[in-house]
């Protein structure tokens, strides 16, 4: 499991694209992804598409990147969801707090 | 006489045993006379399998103290007795008394 | 020359060579590189000497009268235990089959003739090494061993803990049917049942996120709350916003627990269903070919706060013989060899393909049968009930004893809801609570509560909100109903009355129950008819005014239909 991040400055948005298993593994890596950042992005973008596996964890991870972007304040989006990410997502109703594509 | 032993290996071997160098020779010493003895005492039994053990452990005590032609023909007659050459065993039985003969003068000697 | 000194402990070296001269000349090389020498003079001698000296290392000469080299190696291999003896081979012997007998025994290494000392002692102190590094092996795996069992005692001490607290308890009915994953205390399965005063039965679902002892500890707050809150009649909606609550503030971010919890009414012959993150669980009803899906509409429990939790619940008429299934993803997710998943369409066309008298089975069966596993490998998590008839569901056990006299013996009090709290505040908790202030009461505590439910829902629904029964008789009626109930509640104006008072005289109990509603009342006379003359009319098991005739002594209404008086009666310590 890797992650890419890119930061879009006039945007002020922090993309982190996932490749490879969503999982308890990768929960350190995602973290550092997004803290410690001197930025402050408005807006968080999740990018899915190479992502092959997403489990409870993993939702529990973004609920923590909802949580430092501010909550209820946040703009936390999940983009490029295959069928089976889609389908976990829509089970657990997270689009009732992230705007999922 | 020096050509009997090796003088090189003599020199290492003194080097390894240090003040234990007179010991081991005298070890040889006797030891070498009682392997002999029960080779030939082997062939007179005509238990070619001892006599064959008991060449092959005297060669390699000659080996170990640097006695090479005495350790070929040691050699000579351990396959001797393995490929059952009886005519062959006589003879070499005699050769090894008389350069284990020459051998212990020359370690005696030093 | 120097003797160099060998590293640790491992310095005592065993010299088996039958020939003097040999043995002499070994043992003073050996003896020079710092190492303990024993010598044996043969094989048997060897062997001997290898049990009573206990050597770390051995050379040994191959071929030896009596016992050759071989069979000792062989010897001290199978007898060295855990340990490792590096074993040396002296041999003169040269040619590669005889080496590879060598191998064979258990040699590690040779040594040839004339024997060099450089090599000999590079090759002592090679294998000395990796008899301390065999041996570090050795104690790190034995700590380790000892760590282990530790874990496994701290796991078995906690899954107790877990099974005691937050497992399936008063799940030995038959109309209930269950599963729970041998390894709940790992995958955070969940499983809670229990009855509320009316007999409802109450059951909850949950997979937390995380694994082991992360797991367990969710479940024991969220099993206080969910029984302790079905026991004194709570709702479901109140359960469940409470469970979340309670998560929310003892998990930490991030973990969260997908529920669903469903309340079965066996006397209204309703379902309630919250799902909150769980595969959805399925009705199936009697008769019928399709399945209606009960579905996650919900953030998973410990997620939102208080104040934006969601606790609506959506509600479905059953009839006996109607199954309702749940289940965790431990199904949907089971996989076989192949690595293909067991899935949501595999369940459903069993679920609705199966004898309804084999379902649970079927389904069971259906899973193991894919997965290809042996009971003992299963990871499933599921439940079955099946809607009885009101008489045949398992009594309550009776709390207390029958003879308690003590308490008030001669009382009243008065309790009203005005608008801002019918809106939001379920009263009978409190007022059940109070009533089994008086211990002579629990005797029939169920049919108390179950009266109280009755008489408040009338008042509220009917009196004040003003919705008509006759709604509930249909299936989609049943659903605008509790719709239009929602929304009636929300801007709902008025207030509902109780009052009670209770005695007891002698041994005779009595249990005075007054509701009135500030609505406009309604035709009682026609309804009171109409109720005497049907029989089992279909939808009416015992609702309504039927179920009061039921558990009350008399029953009273008063003009303009807008209060009820109910009286119970009876002799304690003969119920």
């Amino acid at each position: 499991m890797t992650i890419r991040t890119e930061l879009d400055q006039d945007a002020q948005k922090l993309t982190i694209a996932i490749h490879g298993r969503f999982d308890f593994s990768a929960h350190k890596d995602f973290r550092d992804s997004y803290e410690g950042l001197d930025a402050r992005p408005h807006k968080y973008s999740i990018d899915m598409r190479e992502a092959v596996y997403i489990d409870s964890s993993a939702l529990g991870m973004l609920l923590l990147l909802r949580d430092h972007a501010g909550g209820d304040n946040a703009d936390v989006e999940i983009v490029n969801c295959n069928a089976d990410v889609k389908k976990i997502l829509t089970i657990s109703n997270f689009d009732q707090l992230f705007t999922i594509h | 006489m020096s050509d009997v032993l090796d003088k090189q290996l003599l020199e290492e071997l003194k080097l390894v045993m240090e003040d234990e160098f007179t010991e081991l020779m005298d070890t040889f010493l006797s030891e070498s006379v009682r392997q002999f003895a029960e080779a030939r005492q082997a062939w007179q039994s005509s238990d070619l399998e001892m006599l064959r053990r008991h060449a092959h452990s005297l060669k390699g005590s000659c080996g170990n103290v640097g006695a090479t032609e005495l350790q070929s023909t040691c050699a000579a007659l351990e396959h001797s007795a393995r490929d059952e050459l009886t005519a062959d065993i006589p003879a070499l039985i005699e050769q090894v008394s008389n350069q284990l003969e020459t051998v212990s003068e020359a370690i005696r000697a030093l | 020359m120097n003797a160099k000194t060998p590293g640790s402990g491992a310095n005592r070296v065993l010299v088996a060579d039958d020939n003097a001269v040999d043995r002499k000349l070994l043992a003073t090389i050996v003896g020079r590189a710092g190492f303990e020498v024993i010598q044996a003079v043969d094989g048997n001698d060897a062997v001997e000497k290898f049990y009573a000296e206990k050597p770390d290392m051995v050379l040994l000469d191959a071929l030896m009268p009596g016992k050759d080299g071989f069979a000792v190696a062989e010897e001290i291999k199978a007898n060295s235990g855990d340990g490792f003896v590096p074993i040396i081979f002296l041999t003169s012997l040269t040619e590669a089959t005889e080496l590879a007998r060598c191998v064979d025994a258990g040699g590690d290494d040779f040594l040839s003739k004339p024997y060099n000392r450089v090599i000999l002692q590079a090759k002592l102190y090679a294998l000395q090494r990796m008899r301390d590094v065999h041996q570090t092996v050795q104690t790190q795996r034995d700590e380790i061993a000892k760590h282990h069992m530790q874990l496994v005692a701290d796991q078995e001490a906690a899954k107790a803990v877990f099974d005691n607290v937050a497992s399936a308890r008063n799940l030995e009915a038959p109309y209930i049917k269950y599963l729970l994953s041998p390894l709940a205390l790992f995958n955070g399965d969940v499983m809670l049942a229990a009855q509320n005063p009316a007999n409802n039965l109450y059951i909850m679902l949950g997979d937390f996120t995380g694994h082991g002892l992360a797991a367990a500890i969710g479940a024991m707050p969220l099993s206080d709350v969910f029984y302790g809150m079905t026991a004194k009649g709570f709702s479901l909606a109140e359960v469940v916003r409470e469970c979340n609550r309670k998560l929310g503030s003892v998990l930490p971010s991030g973990y969260f627990c997908c529920a669903a919890a469903l309340v079965v009414d066996f006397s209204r012959y309703t379902v309630e269903y919250w799902n909150g993150g769980l595969p959805s669980a399925y009705l199936r009803k009697l008769g019928n070919s399709e399945l209606t899906p009960l579905a996650s509409k919900h953030l998973p429990l410990g997620i939102l706060p208080h104040d934006q939790f969601k606790d609506d619940t959506l509600i479905h008429e059953v009839s006996p013989g109607d199954r309702l299934f749940m289940a965790t993803d431990g199904v949907i997710e089971a996989r076989n060899s192949q690595g293909e998943y067991f899935g949501a369409e595999r369940l459903e066309s069993l679920v609705v393909n199966s004898p309804a008298e084999s379902l649970f089975g079927s389904v069971r069966n259906g899973v193991y049968d894919f997965i290809g596993a042996h009971e003992s490998d299963d990871d499933i998590t599921m439940v079955e009930i099946t809607v009885v008839a009101e008489e045949q569901l398992q009594a309550v056990n009776l709390q207390d004893s029958l003879d308690e006299l003590g308490g008030p013996k001669d009382w009243k009090f008065s309790y009203e809801l005005g608008p801002s709290s019918l809106k939001d505040f379920n009263p009978l908790p409190l007022l059940q609570q109070v009533l089994m202030g008086a211990p002579y009461l629990r005797v029939r505590a169920s049919a108390i509560y179950t009266v109280l439910a009755e008489l408040y829902s009338n008042a509220l629904e009917h009196g004040v909100l003003g919705l008509r029964s006759e709604l509930k008789s249909s299936a989609e009626g049943f659903a605008q109903y509790y719709q239009a109930r929602a929304k009636a509640l929300d801007q709902v104006s008025g207030s509902v009355r109780f009052e009670v008072e209770g005695s007891i005289q002698e041994t005779q109990v009595e249990l005075r129950i007054r509701v009135k509603d500030s609505g406009k009342g309604f035709d009682y006379e026609s309804y009171l008819e109409r109720a005497r003359s049907s029989e089992t009319t279909a939808g009416y098991h015992g609702r309504g005014v039927r179920l009061l005739w039921d558990l009350c002594e008399t029953v009273e209404f008063r003009d303009p239909g807008n209060e009820v008086e109910v009286t119970m009666q009876w002799e304690h310590g003969y119920e």
